[in-house]
């Protein structure tokens, strides 16, 4: 068993019976990259560990941690990626994810990630960190910025004030990296003699008050138990004592906040704060950058009207990209790769099987189609610009422009990003939900993105209304999703119960983005969606075909032919088509053109029939994937409750439609 | 402006308390016309009156200082009017302004009992919108630094956090991010009835308006 340095630790038993601790396969060691949100720690992470990656939610929450193995100098070691954090407070579930983490799976070295650029904040980590006495080893990031803006850091007197070695690094170059990693294997499992906070007269006081009380508590548990953060507590030390000692705490903190009217929390802040103050004074020689263009341009992205141009701009640019880009890639991808060479093959070699496993093998395919179809042109297209929005410190921008607005939909600015994304795709859009703050924003975002006409809708609403009907109504329906997504925030926004999380974000630095980061970041996020999307696609894709080929599908096309043909007025095989619309939105269209025996849908159906089925598919159900990614990010329950409400309002919508309609069309 | 005969007895107390914590000397006969925007000569008399009713002491040449009963009802009545303030503010959504006029006028009208349920309902708060406090110590008249809420700071600008009322989750937050009661901020950038962005060690830190107006700032 791995050997605690932490003294009052004996959590690491309770590791072994944890889900996850089982899943991993046998390592010497165990490596975890920690730090700040945005400080180049993925970067790490994914040139370390390339492809075995393994993402899985941490037991019981929506937190996702990434672990991979490597081997280094024939010991195999396991790397975790833990989520940003810009404290081991208790605001957020980021951050007892991370402190849970490092109790109880008890990694051997921890490598805390930091922006040179903004040392004293990100020190503000590593000094909580630091308490806990895991071996610990600092890869100092993204010194070339710091330089660019004039902070020079002297590494060397940093390792020697706080006990550990430093090793300044370039994450998107690669510099560095291999040194890090090096030292952390050096260091794994040695006992460092680090840094300690000197605490102001109070807090040492009463941390003296706690020593006599319980002489074997380790110094972190002391902290922790004047801030009150019992869960920390509780995982380090057996119930009796925990209790013992968060009461002696409390006593002693209310002791101190009445004496001397004081707040214990910001003392010990501000003392963190003050030492990091301290040690940036020493170590960081810091020369005044000339004024550069960059500012110039930084202030113009957030001035009120040319600002909102410019972001105006870069939407539509990424809309009209991914619409472009994606669709030529997709149909790329599917009429020229997939159907001729793969598809069509398939299907006359298994012409003489029987028809249940001929149509599992067949739509099994169809759903490999699918998501390549989905992943390759449009969230990785979307992910490039994305990266460059990011990297370049853009999208806080347009994020903070942005803020006023979304606040009418219950949302904050930060929402903006994935509402943007899902008119390209929903999938990324509320893979991109999860920097959402609270639970209730992170609803309320994807009920709205599921919602929102992504690229595969539009072929629908081009394709059939445009073409058959005509350009404007197809407008129309773009108008009316908008009515539609706005009245849902609307409501949402004031019914949904929930804590309301006000903006705060932290702006990231202008800068030229690099095209190898984003060539990652878009490699890395595809693989995400590929993961988390292809089992149900597969799974879904195998089991349309089943139905189908057992006749289930016409049973379902006669099942709701009251709904369909009676409240609607569709023809009776739309409803098939709308089933293996769930498949790929657009697939919709492909098996109405199967199903009505022709692709010259005004023969077939009235105008107002198209609108309808237009609308219907655009509202109804989310597509496979989507729904992959809304479990993911929601849960059970929720996605079943969207799903259901999106049916019902495809329905009623499409009710209205045909009884309003007329008047139009 | 014509009040009632208790009322401006606590226009009157609630003003002496206010000049005496702002400069922390007593209060001038000339400030007090000032403020309440009344004659020298009327506040003479009602100096007199609030003397002979043992609110308050007058030295000549010093000012208007209040006696312990005095500083107990200016208290009392300062307190009704945070409450209140707090009330429109936060429940029926006022802007701080309205909410501290409709204040000065509803505070003399409210009962102890009436005040003590609406304190109640708002769940006992430290502080009322504008970040003073609400219980005030009547042995303890101490200075009140002056402060203002961020999002009136103007781009450029810059200050000391004085206090942060938040709750506490979103308070820890802006503590991990350096905001926090003690530290210098600077004011980056400023939207027009929106966001607002801060230096705060180092980094810039993006504000929505429903959070900087809870964080209030000792100008520089």
């Amino acid at each position: 068993m791995i050997e605690i340095s932490s003294s009052c630790c004996n959590s690491g038993e309770r590791g072994k019976n944890d889900p996850l601790y089982e899943r991993i396969p046998p390592y010497d060691l165990t490596l975890a990259f920690i730090g700040n949100p945005s400080v180049g720690k993925s970067v790490f992470f994914s040139r370390l560990t390339g492809v075995g990656v393994e993402v899985s939610n941490y037991p019981g929450t929506t937190v996702s941690l990434k672990q991979g193995t490597v081997k280094v100098k024939d010991r195999t070691v396991e790397v975790v990626d833990l989520p940003g954090i810009y404290s081991l407070g208790v605001a957020n579930e980021d951050e007892k994810v991370t402190k849970r983490f490092l109790i109880e799976n008890s990694p051997d070295v921890i490598v805390n990630v930091l922006d040179a650029s903004r040392l004293e904040r990100n020190l503000y980590l590593t000094l909580q960190l630091l308490e806990l006495d895991i071996p610990m080893v600092i890869a100092l990031n993204q010194v070339d910025l710091a330089a660019e803006l004039g902070i020079l850091v002297d590494t060397d007197k940093l390792s020697e004030l706080l006990g550990l070695p430093v090793v300044p690094t370039v994450a998107t170059w690669g510099v560095g990296l291999d040194d890090v990693v090096l030292a952390a294997l050096e260091e794994a499992r040695k006992v460092q003699k680090h840094h300690r906070v000197r605490y102001s007269q109070w807090i040492r006081q009463a941390l003296s008050g706690l020593d006599h009380a319980f002489p074997n508590v380790s110094q972190s548990v002391k902290i922790a138990a004047l801030l009150n953060d019992a869960e920390f507590v509780e995982l380090c030390c057996m119930p009796p004592e925990a209790n013992a000692i968060l009461s002696s705490a409390r006593r002693l903190r209310q002791n101190i906040e009445i004496d001397y009217g004081i707040s214990v929390p910001d003392t010990v802040a501000r003392d963190l704060y003050g030492e990091s103050g301290f040690i940036v004074d020493t170590v960081v020689s810091s020369f005044e950058p000339k004024k550069r263009f960059r500012d110039k341009v930084d202030k113009v992205l957030t001035s009120p009207h040319f600002g909102i141009a410019v972001l105006i701009s870069a939407l539509l640019f990424t809309f009209l990209m991914v619409f472009r880009v994606g669709g030529f890639l997709e149909t790329w991808i599917v009429n020229d790769l997939f159907e001729p060479h793969i598809i069509q093959p398939v299907e006359e070699m298994t012409l003489d099987m029987s028809p249940v496993v001929r149509n599992l093998i067949v739509y099994s395919l169809r759903g490999v189609e699918a998501g390549f179809a989905i992943a390759i042109p449009y969230i990785a297209v979307f992910y490039a610009i994305l990266s460059i929005f990011e990297d370049s410190g853009y999208l806080t921008r347009a994020a903070f422009l942005l803020d006023n607005v979304t606040h009418k939909l219950g949302l904050h600015g930060r929402a903006v990003i994935p509402l943007v994304l899902g008119f390209g795709c929903n999938v990324p859009a509320i893979m991109a939900v999860h920097a959402l703050g609270t639970r209730r924003e992170k609803r309320i975002a994807s009920i709205l993105i599921s919602l929102i006409p992504c690229s595969a809708r539009t072929v629908i609403i081009l394709g059939l209304v445009g073409t058959f009907v005509g350009f404007w109504p197809a407008v129309s329906i773009y108008v009316l999703e908008i009515i539609i997504i706005g009245a849902m925030g609307w409501i949402l926004g004031r019914t949904l119960p929930g804590q309301r999380s006000g903006f705060i974000m932290e702006m990231t630095p202008l800068r030229k983005p690099e095209l190898k980061s984003t060539l990652r970041k878009t490699w890395m996020k595809s693989r995400e969606f590929l993961y988390i999307a292809f089992p149900l696609l597969l799974a879904g894709s195998a089991a349309l075909g089943v139905a189908d080929a057992l006749g289930l599908l016409s049973v379902f096309q006669d099942f709701v032919e009251p709904i369909s043909v009676g409240l609607l007025g569709l023809p009776a095989f739309a409803a098939t088509a709308l089933v293996f619309g769930i498949l790929r939105k657009e697939m919709a269209l492909q098996i109405l053109a199967v199903l009505a025996g022709t692709a010259n849908f005004a023969a077939v159906m009235t105008p107002l029939q198209m609108y309808q089925f237009a609308v219907i598919t655009t509202i109804y159900v989310p597509c496979v994937a989507t729904i992959a990614v809304l479990k993911h990010e929601l849960g059970t329950k929720d996605t079943t409750l969207i799903v259901t409400f999106t049916i019902v309002l495809a329905v009623v919508v499409g009710v209205l439609i045909r009884i309003f309609g007329p008047l139009f069309l | 402006m014509v009040l009632m005969h208790t009322d401006r007895l606590e226009e009157y107390l609630e003003t002496i308390l206010y000049l005496i914590t702002k400069n922390q000397s007593p209060a001038k006969t000339k400030q007090i016309a000032e403020e309440l925007n009344v004659s020298s000569p009327s506040v003479t008399e009602m100096i007199k009156k609030l003397h002979s009713m043992g609110f308050v002491e007058y030295k000549p040449y010093q000012g208007v200082e209040l006696t312990e009963k005095g500083a107990e009802e200016a208290v009392r009545i300062k307190r009704k009017h945070q409450v209140l303030e707090t009330f429109l503010a936060e429940v029926l959504d006022f802007d701080r302004r309205e909410a501290h006029k409709e204040a000065c006028e509803l505070e003399h009208a409210v009962s102890d009992s009436v005040l003590e349920r609406i304190y109640d309902f708002l769940g006992n708060p430290e502080y009322c919108p504008d970040g003073h406090p609400i219980n005030i110590d009547k042995n303890n008249l101490q200075r009140e630094e002056a402060f203002i809420p961020l999002d009136e700071m103007k781009e450029g600008s810059s200050g000391t956090v004085a206090r942060v009322t938040l709750p506490r989750e979103t308070k820890e937050r802006l503590t991990s991010l350096g905001i926090i009661a003690g530290e210098d901020i600077e004011v980056r950038r400023k939207q027009k009835q929106g966001c607002i962005s801060v230096m705060a060690v180092g980094s810039e830190i993006a504000l929505g308006r429903d959070i900087a107006k809870k964080i209030f700032i000792t100008p520089k």
